[in-house]
């Protein structure tokens, strides 16, 4: 096949990929995008957005759990795992029609097949058939993304011992689970089969689960988990999994001795990994990523990396962003990321949110500092709503009221939590929460009311 | 009824104004008698109050401009008043007066130069700076300085570690003594401007220099003589008082020394109008005292306590600080012995004074302690030669030293 040439060459088509080649195609270059499997990637194909559609239908089940209280009869709730599935399929088809659409729209050719990068300024591609093309650019982004951990011990077989991946593709609902790793992947899928109805044991080798969110509010996640019925064990470690024809005998180590557990299925939910093999020839492949600076370079010239290959934040949106400067970099900018204010959303039920540092980190960086938590028990459009479980929790320097974190366990958190992105990311401190007008009644006032909390001022709380 | 606002005529020199700033942006309200613009003349900044009701629809003359005395600056209408057709008439005199060529060129400057003028004054009156930069520089008490620190957040915004940076140096260069001075570069005043370009045109004028000593003695007791004559009004005559009379009067008896070169000729002035170089803190400036000759040292006391007080607090009118014909300078008070003064044009002449210093001096073959002053007349040899001035010199010395011949 002929040799082919364009201004910039995109390794991978998910969140950063397709939008690196997006912008690089709107300031006028010439776009090769290759993706190995199918545009979107992790997130739209096996991970944010068929999640989504799980984990909306996981909440519906719960709220029909209180239908009673609420004035409507319900006389039996069964879940049609099959639609649900159906569903999925149709709303991944229809954003990947979009994400095609959109790149086709803007004159970015696509080619299937899995990249290689022998040396600066040239991807050989080896598409499915055997055929093998060689593209030159003299830039390119690598957005390889990344690939579910593999534990010692626990391979995945996608039959008994599943991934992520594995899991969304289910066709019935497992009567048991256990999850190994308390991470958001972990958590979010204890929260969606619990609500399906499975049994679910969840397993975390840290002391914490989701360490990165402030403890106050993954004790009450805990909580409210542990009075769906999932099972969580911190501070403890599978040893060995031993397979029998019906189901899975887990054994793990707790502090107080071993246990085991016979389950229908095993979630090994331990992390992600990037896919930075590719950068091996280059040199720019570091302990298993591809690291960069704040412009999206990596150690060679000419060629940047964005998002989960990175080894970085494993959020799309993170990825979005590191797209975008790295593709208007890429074309004679210099343009640095802003990490300042990354939000973060766990869909589970009910939804966590969060941004910046806990109390835990602020406290160690900050010293001193001003707390204010409002119940959702206090919320009016809670109660009205039926859902009172969880707080905002808003962490500011005691120094100049300088906003550090906000934390949301509730209803709507993960929607709620980026006036709080925005505050941050401005700059504002504790007065200029407190002295915006939210609209009542709303959940959003739980971040007015948790400023004035911090200020020492409440009004309709403490 | 829409009106015309035009340059105004202060004095009865006064030919033309540069626009120092204005204080009322383009359509903002304004009332008859207001503070409407700053306009400069001579060395003068002087306010003018709007000669009327309404809104300020339009300028029509910018910062630094210097306009024509008569001409048209701005418009003040109604509200709601259409002053299209005005200003195009406005234009249309100023194009016929102007000739043909310039019309295009005139037009593009007046579109751009509102949009310019506008920009500067959003940069200087707004900064953008975070919440939290905010709350930090009040805190640290540099919130007044926030203009001077420099922002990289998004768009130039000052960020919370700008300030940091800016206290974290500002610190630094406090408590190191060690750090020298930072160099800046203090704006130019419309005072400054109008001392710079005089003195660069009277610096291309051929000046030659005169000097002789005096024995001061005599002036010094006749001075303290009205002094106790005057304790009674409770009034006070100083050194330069007494100088101005006795200057104008020796020019009274030279009347070459007030002079004026001009292209068209050399003009003797028929009045004697002495200047006196005052330091004020922004500059220097010139009152004028007008026919010393013809006034008693008592009077020209008062006039000139009166101008030096009004210089001092900016108050002096165009006609107090024209129509000179011969300045004094004097750093007496400083330890100065003698220097040599920039005439100050049109005049002709200058006199700058030294200090009073007691010092020994050969009289009829004995030392004898005398306290003596150095005076130094500068002139303009295109008007003056230099046996004129020393002629000159010569009877001021002797009226100096002599005082009473004032009375001749």
């Amino acid at each position: 096949m002929a040799d082919k040439k364009a201004n910039l060459i995109v390794i991978g088509g998910g969140p950063g990929g397709y939008v690196s080649a997006l912008r690089a195609a709107q300031l006028g270059a010439q776009v090769s995008l290759v993706e190995k499997e199918e545009l979107g990637g992790t997130c739209l194909n096996w991970g944010c957005i068929p999640t989504k559609v799980f984990s909306k239908t996981a909440e519906l089940l719960q709220q029909f759990q209180k239908a009673g209280k609420m004035g409507i009869q319900v006389n039996e709730i069964s879940l049609d795992f099959k639609t649900v599935q159906q569903r999925k399929q149709n709303v991944v088809k229809k954003l990947k029609g979009g994400v095609s659409h959109l790149l086709s729209s803007r004159g970015v050719k696509v080619i299937q097949g899995e990249a290689l990068l022998e040396k600066p300024g040239q991807v050989n591609i080896s598409a499915g058939n055997g055929d093998a093309v060689v593209l030159e650019a003299p830039k390119i982004i690598v957005a390889a993304g990344s690939r579910p951990m593999e534990l010692p011990g626990m391979a995945f077989d996608g039959e008994q011992v599943l991934n992520s991946t594995h899991a969304l593709a289910l066709e019935q609902v497992p009567a048991s689970m256990l999850i190994v790793g308390g991470g958001v992947i972990g958590m979010e899928f204890a929260s969606i089969f619990a609500s399906f109805g499975t049994r679910v044991t969840l397993v975390e080798m840290l002391p914490e689960v989701l360490p990165f969110i402030d403890a106050a509010v993954s004790d009450t996640l805990k909580k409210e988990l542990a009075a769906r019925g999932v099972t969580i064990y911190t501070s403890a470690k599978v040893s060995r999994l031993e397979k029998g024809p019906e189901c899975v005998k887990v054994h793990f180590e707790r502090a107080d001795g071993s246990e085991q557990i016979e389950v229908e299925k095993v979630l090994v939910a331990a992390g992600r990994i990037p896919n930075a093999e590719i950068g091996r020839t280059l040199g720019v492949e570091k302990q298993g990523a591809i690291p960069v600076n704040e412009k999206m370079e990596t150690g060679a010239a000419g060629i940047y990396a964005v998002g989960d290959v990175t080894g970085g934040y494993q959020l799309a949106h993170v990825a979005y962003f590191e797209g975008h400067v790295a593709a208007e970099n890429a074309l004679g900018a210099s343009h640095e990321m802003n990490y300042r204010a990354v939000p973060q959303g766990i869909f589970t039920y009910p939804e966590v949110a969060g941004v910046g540092l806990t109390e835990e980190e602020a406290r160690e960086k900050y010293g001193s500092l001003k707390i204010g938590v409002f119940p959702f028990a206090a919320s009016g459009k809670a109660m009205a709503g039926g859902e009172t479980a969880g707080f905002t929790k808003i962490i500011a320097a005691e120094a100049h009221d300088e906003i550090l974190g906000v934390f949301i366990i509730g209803p709507a958190a993960t929607e709620m939590i980026h006036e709080a992105a925005l505050a941050i990311n401005l700059e504002a401190t504790l007065e200029e929460v407190a002295e915006t007008i939210h609209a009542h009644p709303t959940l959003s006032e739980s971040l007015n009311e948790a400023a004035l909390l911090a200020l020492g001022r409440p009004l309709h709380y403490g | 009824m829409a009106v015309r606002v035009i340059m105004p005529k202060l004095g009865l020199t006064m030919t033309e104004g540069k626009i120092v700033r204005w204080l009322k942006e383009e359509g903002d309200p304004i009332k008859k008698g207001e503070p409407l613009l700053e306009i400069m003349t001579e060395k003068i900044v002087t306010e003018v109050e709007s000669p009327g009701d309404g809104i300020l629809v339009k300028i029509l003359s910018f910062p630094e401009e210097v306009v024509q005395v008569t001409d048209v600056i701005a418009i003040i209408a109604p509200q709601g008043e259409n002053v299209d057709a005005m200003i195009q008439e406005i234009e249309a005199e100023k194009t016929s007066t102007e000739g043909a060529p310039a019309p295009v060129e005139a037009v593009v400057q007046e579109e751009k130069a509102p949009a310019a003028v506008e920009e500067e004054v959003a940069v200087a009156g707004r900064v953008k700076a975070s919440p939290l930069a905010r709350r930090i520089a009040r805190e640290k008490g540099i919130f007044d300085k926030l203009e001077r620190i420099k922002g990289t957040g998004p768009g130039g915004r000052i960020v919370k570690k700008d300030v940091l940076a800016y206290a974290e140096k500002e610190k630094t260069e406090l408590t190191v003594p060690a750090t020298t001075v930072e160099t800046r570069t203090e704006p130019l005043t419309a005072l400054r401007q109008a001392i710079a370009t005089r003195m660069s045109a009277s610096w291309q004028t051929p000046h030659f220099y005169l000097e002789t000593e005096i024995d001061a003695g005599p002036l010094l007791e006749m001075r303290v003589k009205i002094n106790e004559a005057l304790k009674k009004d409770n009034l006070k005559i100083t050194v330069t008082d007494l100088l101005v009379k006795i200057v104008a009067f020796v020019i009274s008896e030279n009347r070459y020394m007030n002079a004026s070169y001009t292209k068209e000729g050399i003009v003797y002035p028929g009045e004697i109008n002495t200047g006196v170089a005052v330091a004020i803190d922004e500059g220097l400036i010139v009152p004028v005292v007008k026919n010393a000759d013809k006034k008693g040292i008592r009077q020209i006391s008062q006039e000139n306590r009166g101008l030096i007080a009004k210089a001092k607090e900016n108050k002096l009118g165009l006609d107090d600080i024209t129509g000179g014909t011969f300045t004094i300078s004097n750093l007496g008070m400083f330890p100065v012995d003698a220097f040599t003064a920039i005439i100050n044009p049109p005049e002709a002449a200058i006199l700058a004074i030294g200090q009073v210093v007691e010092k020994p001096v050969c009289v009829n073959g004995e030392i004898k302690a005398r306290t003596c002053m150095r005076i130094t007349l500068g002139l303009d040899h295109r008007a003056i030669d230099g046996a004129q001035g020393a002629r000159f010199l010569a009877a001021l010395k002797e009226t100096l030293e002599n005082p009473l011949l004032l009375s001749l």
